[in-house]
């Protein structure tokens, strides 16, 4: 549906994005993920035709953005980071504003209608857009992007700034919505990305670190199982029950999180499931076993992994702040 | 365009700034008339004109500051250059919104030929004329002003700049007079006839004798015409920029 061909957008002699591609499917929800400055809403701007690329290509449905811009910025709806509200106009003058801007072949009031039921704002259109709360102007925005009926929705970060119930408010929103038409979405927020995108792009100062599903991401780049649990008793003690262990390759005391207790990364041998052994080790220590979880690379582990240079020092002080 | 020309035509009364504007207008234009024409017993509405465009100049700042220099302030833009129209139409409905204004305000200055028309037989020939001439050179100083408007994301500093161009423009007569000839490569040029061939305001002074002046509408047209394609190029080049 939409191919991205060696974008590349240069800022003087800074690349805010470089030389990148990947295609996005129709029908799919992808994840645009990256740390501030990586170059995600750069590239969304060139993708809605608001900056031309230095070099490269954007295709939509085979067309190309600059040499037809018209048609294929019909198929686009796009929520910038911040939402485009004329502050002094009220709910409904927007979206008929936004109507007319567009020109789409649909019955207006119909079709304006609808939008307002699907994003919930039907009860705030006589309001003016600057008294509505940040949520209500991010469902306005969405509303905005959906007026015509585009079949790509370009999100720029947004669930940003919002409370946690309009987080997940919004983010069933735009489940909703990607059932029956592509969405890419941007974030640094990774929970919100594993929640609802089917594919990943981890994109890093301009380049492509990773492109995958949440799922075959976690599991390529974990490599072995883990297993952290929490046991009462004293580090060295627990260290040396386990030790004799069958099928446990690594223990590492995480710290101390309740009183009297230490945390471990426990670490098993590929294929070998150490948690019965664990327990009855410990058990016959008269070590119980207060808290016990697989310690699989969540995608922020993953995410710092692929920013970091040295994926080492960036658990660490993953670690560090875990503790604190 | 239509949807632009509407929105922006409207958000001129969403805020006060297009009441603001016809309302000082107005009201500065027709203490001059009271003055002049009422007080003064004098039915020639010359000096009433002649007196608006020093109160347009301090005013096109006003109505054409936010044109552009708002939306990119408020990332409005990005809706606009997202959606399916191009930047000439988004940028010549703000050049017609704003010429609407200044045409309202316009409109309710026809009171004084009304009033004169009352108690003398007025020059109608002259008075068309007037207004002709003063509705292109109007036209000519929004369009500048639309061009700034682009340069920058600040309201203010686009008045200001303005302000400023467009007085430089009304003082550029007086250097002029000032300055007579200067030899540049052996060639005596006449300064105050170069001067006043690129002057807004001296291209004004047919229409307040009473002639329609082609050559002065071709002229201002022209103005308008380039600056609304800078303000266009300008727009292109920011978002093409390599």
């Amino acid at each position: 549906m939409i191919e991205i061909k060696n974008l590349t957008k240069a800022y003087g002699t800074k690349k805010a994005i470089d030389n990148i591609s990947f295609t996005v499917n129709s029908g799919e929800i992808l994840g645009f993920l990256g740390p501030n400055g990586a170059g995600k809403t750069t590239t969304m701007n060139i993708i809605t035709g608001y900056n031309g690329a230095t070099s490269g290509t954007v295709t939509v449905d085979g067309l190309d953005t600059v040499e037809n811009p018209m048609e294929c910025r019909r198929k686009i709806g796009y929520l910038p980071e911040l939402p485009p509200l004329y502050m002094d106009m009220t709910v409904s003058e927007y979206l008929n504003f936004v109507f007319e801007l567009k020109k789409p072949d649909l019955d207006c009031e119909e079709h304006l209608d609808e939008i307002m039921e699907i994003v919930k704002i039907k009860d705030v259109s006589g309001r003016l857009i600057k008294n509505l709360s940040k949520g209500y102007k991010q469902r306005v925005g969405i509303a905005q992007a959906l007026i015509g009926n585009p079949e790509i929705l370009i999100l720029d970060e947004p669930t940003v700034g919002l409370d946690p119930k309009q987080i997940i408010e919004i983010r069933n929103v735009i489940r909703d919505l990607g059932k029956d038409r592509t969405i890419i979405l941007s974030s640094h927020i990774l929970p919100e990305v594993s929640a609802i995108c089917e594919r990943v792009i981890i994109i890093n100062e301009g380049k492509i670190m990773a492109i995958d599903t949440p799922d075959n991401l976690s599991a390529k780049l974990s490599g072995e199982n883990k297993l952290l649990i929490r046991v009462e008793g004293k580090e060295k003690e627990v260290t040396g029950a386990l030790r004799g262990v069958d099928g446990i390759s690594g223990i590492e005391c995480v710290g101390e999180v309740e009183e009297g207790t230490c945390d471990f990364v426990v670490s098993a041998k590929k294929g070998a499931d150490v948690r019965k052994k664990v327990f009855s080790a410990l058990a016959k220590a008269d070590m119980p076993i207060l808290m016990s979880k697989a310690a699989g690379l969540s995608l922020e582990d993953i995410f710092l992994k692929l920013t970091t240079d040295e994926s080492k020092e960036a658990k660490k002080s993953k670690k560090e702040e875990d503790k604190n | 365009m239509e949807a632009i020309f509407k929105k922006e035509f409207r958000s001129y009364f969403y805020s006060p700034i297009g009441y603001v504007f016809i309302a000082i207008f107005f009201f500065v234009a027709s203490l001059f008339f009271s003055i002049n024409n009422l007080f003064g017993g004098s039915g020639d509405i010359n000096m009433v004109f002649d007196n608006m465009i020093l109160i347009f100049l301090f005013l096109t700042p006003v109505i054409t500051m936010r044109l552009i220099a708002e939306e990119k302030n408020a990332k409005t833009d990005q809706l606009l250059f997202t959606a399916p129209i191009k930047v000439s139409s988004i940028v010549l409905g703000k050049f017609f919104a704003a010429i609407s204004i200044f045409a309202i305000a316009m409109a309710l200055t026809v009171v004084y030929p009304l009033l004169l028309a009352s108690f003398t037989e007025p020059d109608w020939g002259k008075m068309i004329s007037n207004y002709v001439g003063f509705m292109f050179m109007g036209a000519a100083f929004v369009s500048i002003g639309l061009y700034i408007s682009s340069l920058t994301e600040n309201q203010i500093i686009a008045a200001v700049t303005t302000f400023g161009v467009l007085f430089l423009l009304y003082l550029i007569d007086l250097f002029g007079s000032a300055v007579n000839t200067v030899s540049l490569f052996g060639l005596d040029i006449k300064l105050s006839q170069v001067i006043s061939a690129i002057s807004l305001v001296a291209k004004f002074k047919s229409f307040s004798m009473g002639v329609i002046d082609i050559g002065a509408i071709v002229f201002y047209i022209g103005i308008v015409v380039i600056f609304v394609y800078l303000t266009v190029f300008h727009i292109e080049k920011k978002r093409w920029s390599k």
